[in-house]
């Protein structure tokens, strides 16, 4: 498979300008031209809460949906499934989704009862075990809970995920409303997965199936975005942007002097993700040109690097002020698409304090910026919070009952972004 | 040797006193970092931090730009030359050549194209060594379409945006100067005893307008042939043109003869001093006059060995 990379910016900066802007859209093809040859084996962990707080819908609902899932693996996969408590219990160790193997995991899922504590630090532990003995795989952890993690296990979560940190890939779904939308988060940025939430147990099954079908689409994995910066320069800060926000500026790990990478996991054929760069640069003097930046993806297989595709991003000073002063319109999208989710999350926590002014304020400007963005997904979830009287000025009021579910529904997905229309 | 400030007595070979740190006389000796086109003169790194496009892999500045924006060259009092970025543009698209007896060549950088300074300055400088290596006007003209078709693009492969440029270039020989031109950029005799635009411009104006239209300015600066990529095939415009006596020959680009398309008005420009003031003046008019153009002037006075008249 190839991967294709592209810039968009308004390279012209006025005199004095230190701040250079660029969207890059990276995408990737399998046009049957070689390029990159594509990981073989896939390795998807199920790790699931089977704490106290389970019982009754919630863990036969899970058993069922991982029961599910095993069924569902291809043949040439494989699969690890562990239960988690006070401690971990690797219900079904990694192992080829042959027929015999998934037939004696079903039956050890069926043997899953809940009871105990949260103690998710020795979930990845155990997941982390499992993941490491295949190296070369894409490895795709699920992790799902109800709850929340032992005060006094925070420490050694925070210690495991930097040990995990780029070990596997995970997403995280929370269960029911009694969870935390941080926590998982957390655990899920560090991994490059999503925290999402399943309202109802009855919905476990579906998500599920969803995460299995987009890693097993899947075709490299270990893919970084390199950064190249000039003497002096200073990256602003480094986020996906699409198809969700994630910021990736402290994840930057340092190759050597001016050159930094930023993890972006696994990648699929016919994938595509946008990447919004802010470089702060040491100004130059009209009709100074400027490579402020140099970004490329790096895939390492088999502790080999290779370069996949690489774009540049300029910086020209200009007394001309009609260019200078121009937005490029997909910087001014995804811009703006941070503001929305900024919004949001400023506005339901502003809620949650009672400061009912200020959310309304913050809501009614996310419901005008998701109008004008075009961003449906995300103004649908607005109005489940809020009564919108007029989504272009943004003038909303608060819904006087939420049902806490579609808060934190609200919270978890305003990440998601609206791609850019064609003009 | 002894330290000037403290007296220390230290090895001849020092630069710095051992004791205080004050530079010594060696220290002068010390050769100033290369500001040679191998490396960067913005920062001094070295030529191999220098990338194929001009960026430098330290400071990232690209190489070459300030000194693009304006620069002059003097040969003599009578011939001279001056290339200027303008106001509006942010890169200066225009080169020129100038030297020996007497070699003039002039560039403007299509600015739809990529890289269009590129253009001008490999055509301007490979017409300008065929030249002064004794090749003819045609022989200049046909291996810098060569050398411009032969930029190196990332991702090339016949894009009408590939570099192009204009091309007018004259050589002089006794009193006959052979003059050969590609696009809009012009030359002119201009003397006392009558001014001449010499070139006829390849543009759509002059080419393709039928004679009732009155041309927008789009159209007014489009031009029908360049050097580079998609080059029209056709025999290239050359003329011989003897010279009557006292006058002088004017090179310049459209960023100069837009702001005086009248010969006259334009030569009326063209007062007595050294050529190096006399193109000075016109960039600077032309700038005066809203500079949204690179401006390019080069100037060979007859009769070239004359003491100036002031």
């Amino acid at each position: 498979m190839n991967f294709k990379a592209e810039v968009f910016q308004n390279a012209y900066l006025s005199q004095g300008t230190r701040e250079v802007h660029a969207i890059m859209t990276i995408t990737a093809a399998d046009d049957g031209s070689g390029g990159i040859s594509t990981s073989g084996d896939k390795l998807f962990g199920i790790i699931c809460d089977t704490s106290g707080s389970m019982e009754g819908a919630k863990i036969h609902a899970a058993k069922q949906a991982m029961t599910r899932i095993v069924e569902l693996l291809p043949q040439d996969a494989y699969f690890f499934v562990i239960a988690g408590s006070d401690h971990a219990v690797t219900v079904s160790p990694c192992a080829r989704a042959t027929a015999e193997s998934k037939q004696s995991a079903i039956s050890a899922i069926r043997t899953i009862r809940a009871g105990g504590g949260t103690y998710i630090s020795t979930w990845l532990s155990q997941a982390l075990a499992q993941f490491d003995r295949m190296p070369g795989a894409i490895r795709q952890g699920l992790l799902l809970t109800d709850g929340q993690n032992e005060q006094v296990d925070e420490p050694r979560l925070d210690a495991m995920l930097n040990a995990c940190e780029g070990h596997f890939q995970c997403e995280c779904r929370g269960v029911g409303a009694d969870w935390v939308i941080a926590e998982l988060q957390k655990i899920s940025g560090k991994l490059l997965g999503s925290t999402d939430i399943i309202p109802d147990a009855a919905g476990i099954e579906n998500d599920f199936r969803g995460i299995l079908e987009r890693a097993l689409k899947k075709d490299v994995t270990d893919v970084a975005l390199r950064l190249w910066t000039p003497v002096g320069a200073r990256v602003l800060f480094c986020k996906q942007v699409s198809p969700q926000l994630v910021d990736l500026t402290q994840r930057a790990h340092a190759v050597k002097p001016q050159t930094s990478d930023y993890p972006t996991g696994a990648w699929g054929r016919s994938e595509s993700r946008d990447y919004h760069f802010a470089i702060e640069v040491k100004p130059g003097g009209v009709g100074d040109e400027m490579l402020a930046g140099r970004a490329s993806l790096i895939i390492t297989q088999n502790r080999v690097e290779s370069k996949a595709t690489e774009a540049r991003i300029l910086a020209i000073w200009t007394d001309d002020e009609a260019k200078s002063t121009r937005i490029e319109r997909h910087v001014a999208h995804y811009t703006g698409q941070a503001e929305l989710a900024e919004s949001i999350h400023q506005g339901l926590e502003a809620r949650e304090r009672g400061e009912d002014e200020v959310a309304t304020r913050l809501l009614g400007k996310a419901v005008r910026l998701a109008h004008e963005s075009g961003n449906e997904a995300t103004a649908k979830l607005l109005r489940t919070v809020v009564d919108v009287e007029n989504a272009r000025e943004g003038t909303v009021r608060l819904k006087s009952s939420v049902a806490r579910e579609d808060a934190m529904a609200l919270e978890t997905r305003s990440t998601k972004t609206a791609r850019i229309s064609r003009p | 040797m002894q330290c000037p400030a403290c007296d220390t007595e230290l090895p001849a070979e020092n630069r710095f006193c051992e004791e205080c740190g004050t530079p010594l006389p060696n220290a002068e000796a010390i050769p100033a970092p290369e500001s040679s086109e191998d490396g960067c003169p913005r920062c001094g790194a070295p030529g191999e931090s220098i990338d194929t496009e001009g960026y430098c892999a330290q400071c990232g500045f690209r190489r070459g730009r300030a000194s693009r924006n304006h620069f002059e060259i003097t040969i003599s009092p009578h011939f001279a030359g001056v290339c200027d970025r303008g106001l509006r543009h942010s890169r200066n698209e225009d080169f020129f050549c100038i030297g020996g007896q007497y070699v003039m060549v002039v560039c403007d950088g299509v600015s739809s194209s990529r890289r269009a300074e590129e253009a001008s300055q490999v055509a301007a400088e490979c017409a300008f060594q065929a030249l002064v290596a004794g090749a003819g006007i045609e022989e200049a003209l046909k291996q810098s379409q060569a050398a411009v078709l032969d930029i190196n693009l990332a991702n090339s492969g016949g894009h009408e945006d590939d570099p192009a440029t204009t091309m007018v270039l004259a050589v002089v020989e006794g009193n006959k100067a052979s003059i050969g031109w590609v696009g809009d950029s012009r030359a002119y005799w201009i003397s006392p005893g009558g001014n001449r635009q010499l070139t006829r411009d390849h543009s759509w104006v002059n080419e393709m307008a039928p004679s009732d239209v009155k041309p927008n300015s789009a159209q007014m600066h489009a031009i029908t042939r360049w050097l580079g990529h998609g080059a029209p095939e056709e025999d290239p415009c050359l003329i011989d043109f003897e010279i009557p006596g006292p006058g002088a020959l004017l090179l310049c680009t459209d960023g100069l003869w837009n702001y005086a398309p009248e010969t006259d008005s334009l030569a009326a420009l063209v007062v007595d001093g050294d050529a190096i003031e006399v193109t000075r003046e016109l960039v600077n008019f032309a700038r005066a006059q809203g500079g949204v153009d690179n401006i390019t002037a080069v100037l060979l006075q007859f009769p070239v060995e004359a003491p100036i008249s002031q």
